[in-house]
This record gives C-alpha cells, sequence and structure tokens, in this order.
C-alpha cells in the first residue's frame, strides 16, 4: 500500500493571523510550522503500518506551497514520513480552495497511492474541504472527521463525528480520508529523525511536471474572488458587577436578568 | 438562470435545522435575483410526500427527492451535479456542518466553480451572491 499524506505550511500558532489588505491573501511573514492538524495524519499513515494488517511500502508526504514550505516536508519526515514532493510554482500563488485542491490532486495522480490521509482543517485557512474537492478530482470516495480506522485490504473501516452522532461506513480504496483530531495522539520527533529529514528524498515539481492547466490556478483560476477585509463589529463591554455585599449584588445580578426577561 | 438549489439533510424523518435555514436564505436571495429556490433531498421511503411538501413552507418552489444512501456525500454530489446540469442553477447553498462541507467542496470540484464555508451572511450585489 502507498500512502500519499498532504500536508501544509501554517503560520504558527503564536503568530496572529491577518489578511494583507493588499493582496487579500493571509499575511505569512511570520514564524511558520507544519499544521499541526496534518501530524494526526501522518501518525495515522504510521500506525497503519505498524499495525501490520497491510504491508505499507511507502509513505509520501505532499505539499503545495512556497519555496518555505520544504521545512513542513522535513517536519513530515522526521514524523515518519519516507519521502516528499513539493508542488511549487509562482502561477500557484492566490490559489482558492478550489483551485488549490485541483492542483493536488494533479500532483497525486502521478503517485497513484492507494490512500491519501490529511487533517481534519488547517490552521490558517480552517476550510474542512480540501480533502472532497482533492476526491471528487481523483474520482476517490471520500471522509472527513474520521476519529477511527481499520484497515483491511482493499477497503478500510472508518467512524466518523456526524452531525446526528458516529456513522460507520466502510471505504473502498483507493480514497481520500480527512481524520479528526481525536483520532490519535502524534508523536514526537526523534533527534535522529529531525537531523535524517534533509537527507530524505524531496522532490519539487512544477505545475508543467504534474500536468497542472496554468488557466485553472492562482488568481486567474480561482472563482472565488475576495475583498472588503473588515473586523468584526466590536461587542459592547461587559457589565461588571463587584460583590461587596452578596445580598446586594445577588439583587443585581437578578434585577438585570429580569430587566432582559431572562428569568 | 438565477435560480438557487439547497441541499436539505434529514434523519428520523425530521429536516436537519441548518438546511431548513439554508432553504429559506436561498429563497429569500434567489427572490432578489429574480429566481427560484430549489431543494435536493435523497434518502429511503421516509422522504414521504408531505415530508418533501413542508419545505415549501420555507421557500422552496420544487423538490428534487431522489433514493439513496443516506450520510454520505458523494450521492447527493452525484444528484446535484445533476439537477444542475439540467437546470443551470447558478449557486447552490448548505447548511454550516460536516456534510455541507463535503457535499459543497465536492460539489465545487465537480462543477468547476468556487466555493466558501462558514459564511455568516449572504446578500445579492449586481445580479451575485456575495458571502
Amino acid at each position: 500500500m502507498k500512502i500519499c499524506v498532504l500536508v501544509k505550511e501554517v503560520p504558527d500558532a503564536a503568530v496572529e493571523k491577518r489578511i494583507d489588505p493588499s493582496t487579500g491573501r493571509l499575511d505569512r511573514s511570520g514564524e511558520k510550522n507544519l499544521n499541526p492538524y496534518d501530524t494526526h495524519a501522518i501518525e495515522a499513515a504510521m500506525q497503519i503500518r505498524e499495525g501490520g494488517a497491510v504491508e505499507v511500502d511507502e509513505i509520501v508526504a505532499v505539499t503545495m506551497g512556497p519555496e518555505s514550505a520544504v521545512r513542513a516536508l522535513h517536519k513530515a519526515v522526521s514524523l515518519g514520513a519516507d519521502r516528499s514532493l513539493h508542488l511549487t510554482d509562482e502561477a500557484l500563488a492566490g490559489s482558492d480552495v478550489a483551485a488549490t485542491g485541483y492542483a493536488l490532486s494533479k500532483a497525486l495522480e502521478k503517485e497513484q497511492p492507494d490512500l491519501v490521509l490529511l487533517g481534519q482543517q488547517s490552521d490558517d485557512g480552517e476550510c474542512y474541504t480540501i480533502g472532497a474537492v482533492v476526491a471528487d478530482h481523483l474520482k476517490m470516495p471520500s471522509l472527513t472527521q474520521v476519529i477511527k480506522m481499520d484497515v483491511q485490504e482493499g477497503s478500510l473501516r472508518c467512524e466518523r463525528q456526524a452531525e446526528y452522532g458516529y456513522d460507520t461506513v466502510e471505504v473502498e480504496l483507493p480514497a481520500v480520508i480527512s481524520v479528526g483530531d481525536a483520532i490519535n495522539e502524534p508523536r514526537y520527533p526523534s533527534l535522529k529523525a529531525i537531523m535524517g529529514a534533509r537527507k530524505k528524498q524531496l522532490d519539487s515539481v512544477s505545475i508543467s511536471d504534474v500536468g497542472i492547466e496554468a488557466s485553472q490556478v492562482g488568481e486567474e483560476g480561482s472563482r472565488v474572488q475576495c475583498g472588503d477585509f473588515h473586523d468584526p463589529e466590536a461587542k459592547p463591554p461587559g457589565q461588571i458587577i463587584e460583590d461587596e455585599d452578596t445580598a446586594e449584588t445577588v439583587e443585581k445580578i437578578v434585577a438585570w436578568l429580569e430587566e432582559r426577561k431572562l428569568i | 438562470m438565477p435560480d438557487i438549489l439547497t441541499y436539505v439533510l434529514h434523519y428520523d424523518g425530521a429536516f436537519n435545522k441548518n438546511s431548513l435555514g439554508a432553504v429559506s436564505e436561498g429563497a429569500a436571495r434567489a427572490q432578489e435575483l429574480g429566481g427560484s429556490c430549489h431543494a435536493v433531498v435523497l434518502g429511503g421511503d421516509d422522504l414521504t410526500d408531505d415530508l418533501c411538501q413542508s419545505l415549501g413552507a420555507y421557500g422552496a418552489t420544487k423538490v428534487f427527492r431522489a433514493k439513496g444512501p443516506e450520510g454520505l456525500a458523494q450521492p447527493v454530489i452525484d444528484v446535484m451535479a445533476k439537477v444542475i446540469d439540467e437546470h443551470g442553477h447558478s449557486y447552490a447553498l448548505f447548511g454550516g456542518g460536516l456534510l455541507g462541507f463535503e457535499i459543497g467542496a465536492g460539489l465545487a470540484a465537480r462543477k468547476q466553480a468556487g466555493v466558501t464555508m462558514e459564511v455568516i451572511s449572504v446578500r445579492t450585489e449586481d445580479g451575485k451572491l456575495v458571502a
């Protein structure tokens, strides 16, 4: 079995996220890191390999992004991927969700994976949707929010969180599975793995290498145009009632609630 | 055609509230665009005529009922894509939630359309929807 894990470089959790009004894109100038949700997908791939129910020949980390995204791939390799694939091209800049999913699907077509795993969301765009876009382009079944996965020869038995409870779904491979963060506890990379990550095979490919049509990606190929960025309306400040005299405080709280017909 | 198509999830013989909100929103925006709001439902025999007709109260002027497995995105995407192909809807609107994400994204890929999520308001501007 060959598993491809989609990963993404995102602004570090400590960095305040903001939209650059001049470009309409996320300001990615600060410290960056591997999307934490993707570490669950890598761990899921590792657990399939270590579980022994099927033989995993290769785990490949795949990303799309600028040159700096290589660091996210190194981190993915340090967590267990055997090699990595970097789709990078200036023509991809400004791609929306649909265009990004199309581009990633073209990169995956070349890899011919039996299973594509990804985290439930990215820590920056928080779209939850790339997996479904990729799956439709690859004509593979797709599930999101999977929190348990049992691998059999040629299929997966998945449990996922749905609106009305939990579903158990059997999916034939190849498939695209977006894992929820409850599926596992990602391991920490060893020092040896961190040091060795840079030596593992990393292939960089451009849009022409994987047959991406330039008209389908980037700002021009994106169907969603963003504009009019503004902060949410400020909420009125809350009222603080100091507890100097408890009986009086209770009276004030009850009066406040009664005034708003809450009791 | 400035018509809007919505998907209405149902479970245990009742429609999901987020989905009903999407139908109401779709009906209001479709009216502003000069079109209609239609709904797709997919499931088994529990999707009765009465249940489907109840969507009229939320503004749906037509309901497309398909038989198929519930709780999975791909069958819904297949049905919605076919309905859009045949009727030429300009927009598809979904209630928030897991299936909305899965179906919306998959349908966008199938129809080479744009997709946006976590939308908190939709308005019409120059004959288009702005989220």
